[in-house]
């Protein structure tokens, strides 16, 4: 199973995300900011990180820009977690090297289904 | 993760061991032996222990054999997992890189 | 309807084009008055969008019939061909002819129709030739059985972490798949950079798929690689889709449909809502999902050590539900706008028919009001500006007699005030005929002498029943419909219809409508065993008093002392007769309110607290109750009373001067 990073600033998202990840047997780490995420992210590689869009000190976007300059995130799957139907905000994060998307609202079988789309 | 499994089995002549975990982040580390093996012309790689692939590593195999055949040899496969066929075909590489058909168990 | 989900797809193209009919219609007005010349690219747009859904939905006769109207606004729009004003009759009728179509398409009936065909031929001959009998392609190729895709990721696809084998895998899955992976532009070992990618692939899929679900698959990497679906064999569209048989609808709707605004035809079936709208409610909807999931857990088993979390839970509810509430009701809100676009046509065509010149000055379209208030206003609105026209405003000769500019001018309004939402409708003409209406009034037998009657006395006879100046007169001011029944009308929205008018100057009719579904914040009272909701803008504090702090006076009422000055007392028990309520001063509260410049107490058992409330019209599930300007639910399903502050202050008055 894979090494799971769930980065929200919502307690209760991150609880959600990590919760149902969890029940399929996942391994779930939570950083409830960018920064917090980037910290975490450089100790020890992920398979698979979801992201929210909308965070403190250091928001989705620019936590992937970072994130997936790391040599060692090349090519790892990193999904923004958004609220944002609008293309734009997308195509934003896509631009600063997010995988995809799953729009919010998802609930915890949609999750399961991109996550395992994604792990393969 | 990475690739521990890469120094084990019997050193066979230019051969290789992918490891089980042969994604991209894997592949900074796994390209430059691979390279050195078809460097010679001939090489041996096993692939049998291999769990996870993607496409960048299907292409760098490719891109191998593709070598070795330049320089006048080839590759050939010491085995190859069921993962690594199930890729080769989706990706429309099986004739490609030719690997070998499942052993009986 | 045969088929509910190809019926919603049918009803949107309707919505859109009537939309677009609408514009096209103003538009060519505009080009009537002299307007610019890129006007004939929004009316090209415009048909051109209809053809082709036309053609999509499978109404080719529709499709047919743009296409002539079509290329007659390509010739305007290279300028091979002059517009004039022969040119714009045809195509206004062209619009209505149109209008037809689609009011028929709704109803499930053939679309053509003796207009129709006269008119593609008068379309077709204007640009000398027969009328071409071509049928468009009926159906965009969405569904096919064998499909081939090529595919060829960008450098960086695989580096974002989308994986081509990941994307073919996922293909597979749809169907049976076979793969050609082209490796031309693979470089040789010692060139490759392992993260880019450099090989593409055709992909030949077999099995009833959708191009939907293909693109699906790449829904991520649209930008990050080139992509091209084509289908290798066409499906035919399940039959079932074709053609809604609706029997119901007959002729007159169809015809009733074309003569007035199209809305009409489409009254309560749907409503169009902006994009932004819609996204806000998707994202409040995201939220309430997300909150309830976190809460969910709880109900299975709850631990004390996560109260914390359901605390938070409990408050982010709170906070979704009142804004999705809010997004909700502004859902319903639409602007005036649509129903003021139907008045260019009307006014033009009117003044055309009288001789009289008339200018329309139209404000605040973008004002929003209720969709069922939106819906219902309109002919109320169609009958004013017929009567302005049609007896308000003068013949040239006489305004230039009367020293004024020959072109009389038509004003339509909308605004807010206060929590209303103002109407009006005003002319510069003539202004009200004294002598002619008390002389009708008299003849209908309304009044005896219009002795002693003051000028709004007059004025307010033309709302009376029985009196119509404008059916009896002319045919012109709608189909025999008098002031009275827009007064009614407009009754029946909670609302009123007032006119100000002055001899030679002209009239204003003055329809002032409530926000029928407002959101209002409130505190709730405790009375007895009853709640009231005191609108929170009229509350200035709310204070416990001592018993001797209220002195009765002379006539029965109670006063008492607040920052200086002394305020009436208005017991709510009393007023509106709530048994059980707390009597004395010091057991109870006083909450000082203002209402129309006065501030008075309303003296009350208790506070429950602030909370929001959806006003329900009293008039529309009851009657109207004075003191009190609607209702609302309770979280306990019990009902509420909102106390209109102003009114009870009117109310507390007339007590105390009887």
């Amino acid at each position: 199973m894979a090494k799971i990073l769930a980065v929200d600033d919502s307690a209760s998202m991150r609880g959600m995300v990590a919760f149902t990840l969890r029940g399929a047997g996942h391994e779930v780490s939570e950083a409830e900011n960018g920064q917090l995420a980037l910290d975490q992210a450089r100790g020890g590689r992920y398979d698979l990180v979801l992201a929210d869009v909308n965070m403190p000190v250091m928001d989705g976007i620019s936590m992937v820009r970072e994130l997936r300059a790391l040599p060692e995130y090349k090519g790892v799957p990193i999904l923004m977690l958004t609220t944002e139907s609008h293309t734009d905000k997308k195509m934003e994060g896509k631009a600063a090297g997010a995988t995809g998307w799953l729009v919010k609202p998802f609930d915890p079988e949609q999750l399961l289904a991109t996550v395992n789309r994604v792990l393969g | 993760m990475g690739s521990k499994a890469s120094t084990k089995g019997t050193p066979v002549a230019a051969g290789v061991t992918l490891p089980a975990d042969c994604r991209l982040g894997a592949l900074d580390a796994l390209a430059p032996r691979l390279r050195e093996a078809v460097a010679g012309g001939a090489a041996t790689f096993d692939g049998s222990a291999v769990e996870k692939v993607d496409g960048a590593a299907m292409q760098l195999l490719v891109a191998c054999r593709r070598a070795a055949a330049a320089s006048g040899g080839g590759v050939a496969w010491a085995g190859a997992s069921d993962v690594l066929r199930e890729a080769a075909g989706l990706l429309g590489l099986a004739a490609e890189l030719d690997l070998p058909a499942p052993m009986p168990a | 309807m045969a088929n509910l989900g190809m019926a919603q797809f049918h009803q949107v193209f309707f919505e859109e084009s009537l939309e677009g009919l609408d514009n096209m219609e103003t538009a060519l007005l505009a080009l009537d008055e002299g307007g610019d010349k890129e006007l004939v690219h929004t009316i090209f747009r415009a048909a051109h969008s209809i053809k082709g859904g036309a053609a999509t939905f499978g109404f080719p006769e529709m499709a047919a019939f743009t296409h002539e109207a079509e290329s007659l606004l390509d010739e305007l729009r290279d300028g091979r061909r002059a517009i004039d004003k022969p040119i714009i009759e045809l195509l206004l009728r062209t619009v209505d002819c149109l209008r037809g179509m689609f009011a028929r398409a709704q109803a499930g009936q053939p679309l053509n129709d003796e207009v129709a065909e006269g008119l593609r031929g008068e379309l077709a001959a204007t640009m000398g030739r027969a009328a071409e009998t071509q049928v468009l392609a009926r159906r965009a190729r969405d569904r096919a059985d064998a499909w081939k895709v090529s595919f060829r990721p960008h450098p960086g696809m695989a580096a974002g972490g989308n994986d081509p084998l990941r994307l073919l895998r996922e293909l597979k899955a749809l169907g049976e798949m076979s793969v050609t992976a082209d490796l031309a532009a693979l470089p040789a070992l010692d060139q490759l950079d392992v993260a880019t990618c450099h090989i593409g692939w055709t992909i030949e899929l077999q099995g009833q798929i959708t191009r939907e679900a293909i693109k699906g698959v790449f829904d991520w990497v649209e930008d990050e690689c080139d992509l091209s679906i084509e289908p290798l064999h066409v499906v035919a569209p399940p039959a079932a889709a074709e053609a809604p048989k609706a029997a119901v609808a007959d002729v007159a709707t169809a015809r009733a449909a074309r003569e007035s605004a199209p809305v009409a035809s489409t009254e309560s079936s749907s409503v169009r809502v902006s994009i932004d709208k819609i996204d806000s409610l998707i994202d409040l909807v995201g939220e309430l999902v997300i909150t309830q999931s976190m809460l969910d857990p709880f109900r299975e088993n709850f631990d004390i050590a996560r109260l914390a979390m359901l605390q938070e839970g409990l408050t982010q509810l709170a906070r979704h539900t009142r804004e999705l509430q809010e997004s909700v009701m502004g859902i319903r809100m639409l602007p005036i706008g649509s129903v003021f676009n139907r008045f260019p046509r009307l006014v033009r065509d009117l003044s055309a028919k009288l001789g009289k010149q008339v200018r329309l000055d139209m404000h605040g379209e973008q004002t929003e009001l209720d969709k069922t208030v939106l819906e219902k206003i309109g002919d109320p609105l169609v009958h004013l500006v017929r009567n302005a026209i049609d007896h308000g405003l003068e013949m040239p000769d006489k305004r230039r007699a009367a020293g004024k500019v020959e072109q009389g001018t038509l004003r339509l309004e909308a605004f807010h005030r206060g929590g209303s939402i103002v109407v009006e409708v005003a002319d510069d003409g003539a202004g009200l005929n004294r002598e002619a209406i008390v002389a009708k009034a008299i003849q209908r037998g309304l009044v005896s002498s219009g002795e002693g009657m003051s000028d709004e006395a007059v004025a307010e006879l033309i709302f009376q029943p029985g009196f119509s100046t404008a059916a009896v007169t002319t045919d012109l001011s709608g189909r025999g419909v008098g002031m009275d029944v827009v007064r009614r009308n407009v009754a029946d929205l909670g609302g009123s219809v007032t006119i100000r008018s002055t001899p030679g100057k002209g009239s204003v009719f003055t329809i002032v409508l409530p926000l029928t579904l407002a959101i209002m914040d409130g505190l709730s009272a405790a009375v007895g065993e009853e709640s009231y909701i005191v609108p929170l803008v009229s509350i200035v504090e709310s204070v416990q008093l001592k018993a001797e702090a209220v002195r009765s006076v002379a006539g029965g009422g109670e006063l008492f002392r607040f920052r200086g000055e002394y305020l009436p007392v208005i017991r709510l028990h009393e007023m509106f007769g709530c048994p059980g309520a707390v009597r004395n001063i010091e057991d109870g509260l006083m909450i000082v309110v203002e209402g129309d410049g006065t501030r008075v107490g309303l003296f009350v058992d208790g506070l429950n607290g602030q909370q929001q409330a959806v006003v329900k019209s009293l008039e529309a599930n009851y009657r109207r109750v004075q003191g009190i300007s609607g209702a609302t639910i309770l979280a306990d399903g019990s009902v509420a009373l909102i106390v209109d502050i102003a009114g009870l202050i009117r109310m507390q008055g007339r007590r105390k001067a009887a």
